[in-house]
């Protein structure tokens, strides 16, 4: 061995020995480390989701499921790649410089397609270096100057990198496998460049060109008709499901799947110019207005990338600041910010806490998530307003200008809480009392008197304020309390704001928000654009400045960005977009399953759908409000969710757990809530959420699963689904009741009949087993119809009505028979005893300063009479007599100052309070505590003006009437395999007998001629008896009404049969402008007749007759 | 005009016989070098084949094992040319054949085909092969250097001319290609063949620094390209596990795929096709420059070491055989032809372990690609035939002891 060998040979081996060093580094001392990235990179973990239970009625069928169904989804890049329309719209794309929409390309497919494959290799190639491709009708231009400065220009545009991508679209149109392309390219290479791809390839597979090219237009148009055919049977124009669609209706089905594609296709290159934006300059390119964009910062490299002109740059620009005020700002930080401020139990938020939260919309991009919500995260702490030194959009300028920039232009105000005399006044004055301080030392700001004025002062109302109506009042009041938040106000009442309980209060407090933000906004644009005028005056030289005056993002920057555009390209291609949420018809499915391979980018993914079984009226629902809706997770439910899931982030990417984290993981797989998850939220849906919700399952495969069949299942729990709900509603009587709200008899005989009511019906229905299960929950309009938008006041307000009270909802009449069953067995009334029901000095007849209904007056009236007349006079007497507290215990005994044991906890309750769903109002203050007037002691006793009721209260007052015990009320029999028995009914601590005469008293309204229904609620009339009450109480002067007439609620409430009764009902018809004899009492006629009612009482053993028609 | 002539008769040879021969003992050729090649190839073929069957199981085609195949069969009569060659008609062919490697580099520009941003192919017409001219130049070089240092002991500056600027010539083409990644073998080539050839260590270790002072100069005047740049930068940074995590999806992505394969292969490997390289298929180029990645995941750090020792042992057994070549000529071929192997294989690992930046580089007789495999056997062909022959020489070194 040569002496000059040996020291080659130390080297290399030394040399050796370092790199097994290093092996050993990576291999066994960091193995742990990569082998987790490496399970990251193969291993695929998917929720398996429950199906939520069942609710059936009460005869067992189903009124609402789940149900497998798919769902369209959209994979652009796959279309893109995959399908002849796409492939011809991009390939043109490239070559031209512009976005060539799927429409235009549809238009001239088979030509164009053609026009592509006859390229010559040498086009292609002079293309790259900046020449023209001229065809017949079209041609992709030549680019600017002489030869050195064409290739300059067309290495900008990326002409070489596409050469690649057009390559890719041919050899796609062609039908080339790999090989076949690899031998092509073989082929281009030894050809002179003059062979067209078709005939390269036609020599190839060793066909004539004219064979070849035949194939190739049979394959095109054989996608298109399979396209179409998939149009025509996808409808997705029919539901309005895709808002862009709306107003394209009567356009072929064809066409609106080009459209949707072309919708998404723009999504995808929207979100990577964006996404490239943000890589280059470090923040989001709608945080600032399209005009200061377009004209202030050079973006040609974002169009040179992405093949676009100006003017799609320009629609570009649009589209990202809409989607930033809208989507971003209004539709997630807003709403975020608010569901904090609303969910935060431990501060009444104050002005401060609103602006720390405001403020973070314009700090550093990427804390923004993180400041709205550190409230949630004791680890991150919230920056106070007066701390938030930068703003996003100036923050990082030196480094993605390359310009000397002046460091003050961070100093500038352009918001108004950025003023340092005030940012340092804060500085000081933290604390509460400092605040008080602040706002004595400041003008005492007006605009809260305002405020208090325009909040509903009750919990009942649901309504937008008027203030809210009123467009230049709020504008006012706005700009008032936007400039009251430039400085600082007065916390504890912007507080108010955000503790108020009331949808309403939070519309108005969003509101406020969106418009402060809206007029800082404004300011904040009007100062970038000074900004950035400033800028581009100070910049020199073509590096900085294009000659047209936008500023130049830093190379290093840009290249950066560039360098991921096919990144971010790929990534959101390969998102899947909805194309609508309705379900596909099965012969859709069918189509992409049979024919994947005609429908690249399409799919079909299963998913589960709530279904409604039984529809009503208007297509919702039977029921609706009983049962209620449900919802996608929203901004609340996934802030109150956040813990939860980003601990379940942390342990999906740990590809390696012990036991513990592994039952914690499928413990919170079960708990947390998917993004597209459905949550109940009002009504049944929402109260037994918990039962009806399962939890989810989970799988997780190791070594692709999909893709090979060795892959192995790591991990699985199976989902468990939730249980099924059976209700005590009778779905027949149901229907019936709805149908009778929906279109009310019309009686053309009586001439006090209300034809205004008939026309926008507001009303309920209750019928109640005498047990307390609740039949019948019938309301109008109801809460799945779309709001009447000319409609006021209730009309309005589609909401469940049996179990609320939207408004003050007085009894009137329908008290009577408690207030004289209650005097007869407390107050020891004689029932023989009568009063005068005569003139009285206030006008009309009536009992000293209430009127009786009966102008005339009834003369001398007993307890019978007078209930069977229903006399204002006798019982505004009898009410005179009651002390205060003797209506309340009145109110007690019957249940209407408690709810009626419908929200009564499950077994299982875990926690009511915080249960949603089956709401009911109640009026807490009955009577007025007992503080009554004298007048309101008359009023009292004729259930006007201190007390207002739910019809289903009422329904079960009427029960205690009926059978001596005031029975709990449940719509909900059973949950899963659990009867939920009923609670015990209360035996009513009065006199039996005295209950016996309000009965007959009730008979004699419906089967006495002098009753209040005789003429529509006699044995005659329905076949059976019933003993009832009608009643009416004003709710307005009749001022306001075009006929001067007064308007009211008017109720019929009663029993059948009189003597050991099944069923109690309830009649409620709101604002109507005659009395219950002539509205509700028709309504309960119509109800009472209907073969479903009928059905019912004869299955109990009730006789029921024949009808006499009217 | 010089004449060829035989030892034995010294009669001129004429036609082909002038430039192979097959006159030697079978006992001559170096044997473990041969099986350790051949072990090398067969390693290669396990490989190749298992990320074939992997590609089937996943439904993909990137990895064609009966392509790899055919590559070997084209590469296997240049072998034979390179066995067979005559040491003296190589000698004095080695202008030409230096010249005709630097006009193949000069060509790619013109007709050359430009594949991810880099024109370093030339189409041949027959047989759709493509030629990569950088792969030919490298043993071009070595056997002009040979040429050069034939007469020379590189004992002063001045003679150090004429092989720097045989090696500079090579290097500008194939850097402005751009191929820095190849360049940088020239290097180590052209200063172990001074080395060999006699050159004083200090001046190999002046020129060294001198070296590492340029490229520190050329990084910090930003005289390298730009994603040159960024390479190196990444590279710096990520030795930094966590930075290098960080930047998987950006321009440390290739390097994030090897180290995670590497990594991921620990002590004793994921088993043969069930590496994430091959599974999950991230990994660029898993089949060519990448492949030292797949095995050492697949065969875990034993088996990558001892394809580490194997291959050092490959190549430090060229290196000694050359050693023991009598004609100086083909002694610094053979050597060359050593420091040939041993920088791919360095610059390679190095890569793919992270020691040095991201470039492409293939691992000789390992890697799919033509060109490589084509030059790859040549030289192997040359090591084996000339350490093979005991022609007499009366070089410079004929009358050392």
């Amino acid at each position: 061995m040569g002496k000059r060998i040996q020291p080659l040979l130390f080297v290399l081996f030394l040399g050796g020995a370092f790199l097994i060093a290093r092996l050993w580094q990576i291999q066994v001392g960091a193995h742990e480390v990569w082998a987790d990235e490496a399970a990251r990179l193969v291993h695929s973990g998917k929720v398996l989701p429950f199906e939520r239970g069942r609710i059936l009625a009460r005869d067992g069928s189903v009124m609402v499921r789940d149900k497998p169904t798919y769902h369209l989804f959209l994979i652009y890049r796959d279309f893109r790649r995959g399908h002849p329309l796409g492939q011809v719209a991009h390939a043109r794309s490239l070559l031209e410089g512009r976005a060539v929409s799927l429409a235009e390309a549809e238009n001239f497919l088979e030509q164009w397609a053609e026009d592509l494959v006859r390229l010559l290799p040498e086009e292609v190639d002079a293309w790259a270096r900046g020449d023209a491709v001229e065809r017949e009708g079209w041609d992709a231009p030549a680019l600017e100057g002489d030869r050195e400065e064409r290739r300059r220009a067309a290495r900008t545009r990326h002409r070489h990198n596409r050469v690649a991508d057009l390559h890719f679209y041919l050899r796609q149109l062609l039908g080339l496998e790999d090989r076949e392309w690899r031998a092509v390219d073989k082929r281009i290479k030894r050809s002179d460049g003059k062979s067209s791809f078709l005939h390269l390839a036609a020599k190839e597979r060793g066909l004539e060109e004219s064979e070849l090219l035949r194939e190739m237009l049979k394959r095109v148009r054989h996608a298109m008709e399979q396209l179409d055919r998939f149009a025509g049977l996808a409808r997705l124009d029919r539901d309005g499901s895709n808002a862009a669609l709306d107003g394209l209706k009567h356009v072929p089905p064809l066409d609106l799947v080009i459209h949707e594609l072309e919708r998404t296709r723009r999504w995808v290159e929207d979100a990577s110019a964006s996404k490239l934006f943000v890589e280059a300059a470090g923040f989001a390119p709608g945080r600032l207005a399209p005009q200061t964009l377009l004209s202030r910062i050079d973006l040609d490299w974002i169009a040179n990338l992405l093949a676009w002109d100006q003017q799609r740059l320009a629609e570009w620009a649009q589209k990202v600041r809409e989607g930033w005020l809208e989507d971003w700002r209004d539709g997630w930080a807003l709403p975020r910010l608010h569901a904090d401020l609303v969910l935060d139990k431990i501060h009444t938020p104050t002005a401060d806490d609103l602006l720390d939260r405001l403020s973070a919309l314009y700090s550093h991009e990427a804390g923004v998530g993180e400041r709205l919500d550190a409230r949630f995260d004791e680890t991150t702490p919230v920056v106070p307003w007066y701390r938030e030194e930068r703003q996003c959009v100036l923050d990082n300028l030196e480094a993605w200008l390359a310009l000397d920039v002046d460091a003050d232009l961070n100093e500038r105000r352009l918001l108004p809480y950025r003023d340092p005399e005030l940012r340092e006044l804060a500085r000081g004055l933290r604390d509460e009392k400092a605040l008080d301080s602040l706002s004595r030392f400041q003008e005492r700001p007006e605009p809260w008197t305002l405020l208090d004025a325009a909040l509903p002062a009750s919990s009942q109302f649901q309504q937008p304020t008027p203030l809210m109506r009123d467009e230049e009042l709020f504008d006012w009041l706005v700009s008032r309390v936007a400039a009251r938040l430039a400085g600082i106000s007065d916390g504890r009442r912007l507080g108010r704001l955000f503790v108020g309980h009331t949808r309403a209060h939070e519309d108005l407090a969003f509101e406020l928000t969106r418009r402060v933000a809206e007029r800082w906004d404004a300011a904040l644009q009007e100062g970038l654009d000074e900004v950035f005028a400033e800028l581009v005056a100070s910049a020199s030289g073509p590096r900085e400045v294009t000659p047209d005056g936008r500023l130049q993002i830093a190379s290093s920057q840009r290249d950066r960005a560039i360098e991921r555009a096919d990144y971010y390209l790929k990534d959101y291609g390969l998102r899947p977009r909805a194309m609508t949420r309705r379900e596909p018809d099965y012969m859709v499915v069918s189509l992409l399953a049979r024919y994947n391979q005609d429908f690249a980018g399409l799919e079909a993914r299963e998913a589960w759908e709530r279904e409604v079984v039984v529809r009503g009226e208007d297509e919702g629902p039977l029921a609706a409000g009983i049962l209620g809706r449900t919802s996608r997770v929203d901004e609340r439910q996934q802030i109150a969710n956040r813990a939860g899931a980003k601990r379940l982030r942390e342990l999906w990417n740990q590809p390696r757990r012990g036991p513990e984290e592994e039952a914690e993981l499928f413990a919170l797989v079960g708990q947390v809530l998917l993004p597209d998850e459905i949550r109940g939220v009002s009504g049944v849906e929402g109260f037994f959420d918990p039962e009806l919700r399962g939890s989810n399952g989970y799988r997780e495969d190791v070594g692709l699963q999909e893709l090979s069949e060795g892959g192995v299942t790591r991990r699985r729990r199976d989902p468990v689904n939730g249980e099924d709900i059976w209700l005590t509603i009778d779905l027949e009587l149901q229907r019936a009741a709805e149908g009778i709200l929906a279109h009310p008899p019309v009686i053309t005989s009586d001439t006090d009949f209300d034809y205004r009511w008939t026309e926008n019906p507001v009303g309920a229905i209750v019928l109640l087993s005498i047990e307390g299960d609740l039949l019948v929950a019938a309301s109008e309009p109801t809460p799945f119809q779309e709001p009447d938008r000319s409609a006021v006041g209730q009309r309005a307000n589609p909401i469940e009505r049996t179990l609320l009270m939207p408004t003050f909802q007085p009894p009137g009449s329908v008290l009577k028979p408690l207030v004289g069953w209650y005097a007869l067995s407390r107050k020891q009334l004689d029932p023989s005893a009568s009063t005068n029901c005569s003139w009285i000095p206030r006008g009309g007849a009536g009992y000293i300063d209430l009127r009786c209904w009966h102008k005339s007056g009834h003369g001398h009236v007993n307890l019978h009479t007078a209930l069977r007349g229903s006399c204002n006079a006798y019982f505004a007497w009898l009410g005179d007599g009651f002390l205060g507290e003797e209506f309340v215990e009145l109110a007690q005994l019957f249940g209407l100052d408690r709810g009626t044991d419908i929200r009564t906890p499950p077994p299982w309750a875990d926690g009511l309070r915080g249960r949603l769903g089956l709401r009911e109002d109640f009026d807490r203050n009955v009577f007025l505590g007992g503080v009554l007037t004298d007048r309101e002691r008359r009023m009292g006793g004729n259930g006007l003006g201190v007390l207002g009721v739910t019809p289903v209260q009422m329904a079960r007052a009427f029960a205690a009437i009926g059978s001596g015990d005031l029975p709990s009320v449940r719509v909900v029999s059973r949950v899963g395999n659990q009867e939920l028995a009923r609670l015990p009914a209360t035996r009513m601590p009065l006199n039996e007998g005295a209950r016996r005469r309000i009965v007959a008293g009730l008979k004699a309204v419906t089967n006495d001629r002098a009753g209040t229904a005789y003429k529509t609620l006699s044995r005659q009339q329905l076949g059976f008896d019933v003993a009832a009450k009608t009643g009416s109480a004003d709710i307005t002067s009749g001022s306001d009404d075009p006929e001067h007439r007064v308007r009211k609620h008017t109720w019929v409430a009663g029993f059948t049969p009189p003597e050991n009764p099944v069923a109690v009902f309830v009649i409620f018809v709101h604002d109507t402008a005659t009395t219950s004899s002539h509205g509700a009492a028709y309504i309960a006629e119509s109800f009472l007749q209907t073969p479903q009612m009928r059905a019912f009482l004869a299955d109990r053993g009730v006789p029921v007759g024949s009808i006499e028609q009217r | 005009m010089n004449t060829p002539w035989s030892w034995k008769g010294l009669r001129p040879r004429r036609g082909l016989r002038a430039v192979f021969s097959a006159r030697f003992s079978i006992s001559e050729i170096d044997w473990p070098v041969a099986l350790l090649a051949a072990l090398l190839v067969g390693t290669s073929l396990i490989f190749i084949q298992a990320m074939a069957q992997s590609d089937l199981r996943f439904g993909r085609e990137d990895v064609s094992f009966e392509g790899h195949l055919k590559k070997l069969v084209v590469a296997l009569p240049f072998f034979m040319l390179g066995f067979l060659v005559r040491p003296r008609w190589l000698r004095r062919q080695a202008w030409l054949i230096y010249a005709f490697c630097i006009l193949l580099l000069v060509l790619v520009p013109l007709i050359g085909e430009e594949r991810n941003h880099a024109r370093r192919w030339i189409p041949i017409p027959v047989g759709g092969f493509d030629l990569q001219p950088s792969e030919l130049a490298k043993l071009g070089l070595i056997i002009a250097l040979a040429r050069a240092l034939y007469r020379s002991r590189l004992q002063t500056w001045g003679e150090w001319g004429q092989p720097m600027l045989l090696a500079l010539l090579p290097m500008a083409l194939v850097a402005a290609q751009p191929d820095l990644g190849t360049a940088l073998t020239i290097v180590p080539v052209t200063l172990g063949m001074g080395w060999l050839a006699g050159a004083r260590p200090r001046m190999l270790v002046t020129l060294v620094l001198g070296g590492i002072l340029a490229g520190g100069i050329a990084y910090q005047g930003e005289l390298v390209q730009g994603y040159q740049m960024k390479r190196i930068e990444t590279w710096a940074a990520c030795f930094d596990d966590s930075v290098l995590i960080e930047s998987k999806n950006g321009a440390a992505f290739h390097t994030y795929q090897a180290r995670v394969a590497i990594g991921h292969g620990g002590l004793t490997g994921r088993g043969l096709g069930k590496g994430v390289a091959n599974e999950a298929n991230h990994l660029p180029e898993r089949e060519c420059d990448s492949i030292f990645a797949v095995i050492a995941e697949e065969g875990g750090f034993i088996g990558a070491t001892i394809l580490i020792l194997g291959y050092l042992l490959f190549s430090a057994l060229i290196l000694i055989s050359s050693g023991r070549v009598r004609d100086r000529f083909a002694r610094l071929v053979v050597g060359g032809v050593g420091l040939y192997f041993a920088a791919h294989f360095f610059i390679n690992v190095g890569v793919n372990i992270g020691l040095l930046p991201m470039t492409g580089l293939t691992l000789p007789l390992i890697s799919t690609g033509g060109s490589s495999l084509l030059a790859n056997f040549i030289a192997l062909g040359l090591a084996l035939g000339l350490s093979a022959r005991q022609e007499p020489a009366l070089d410079l070194d004929a009358f050392r002891s």
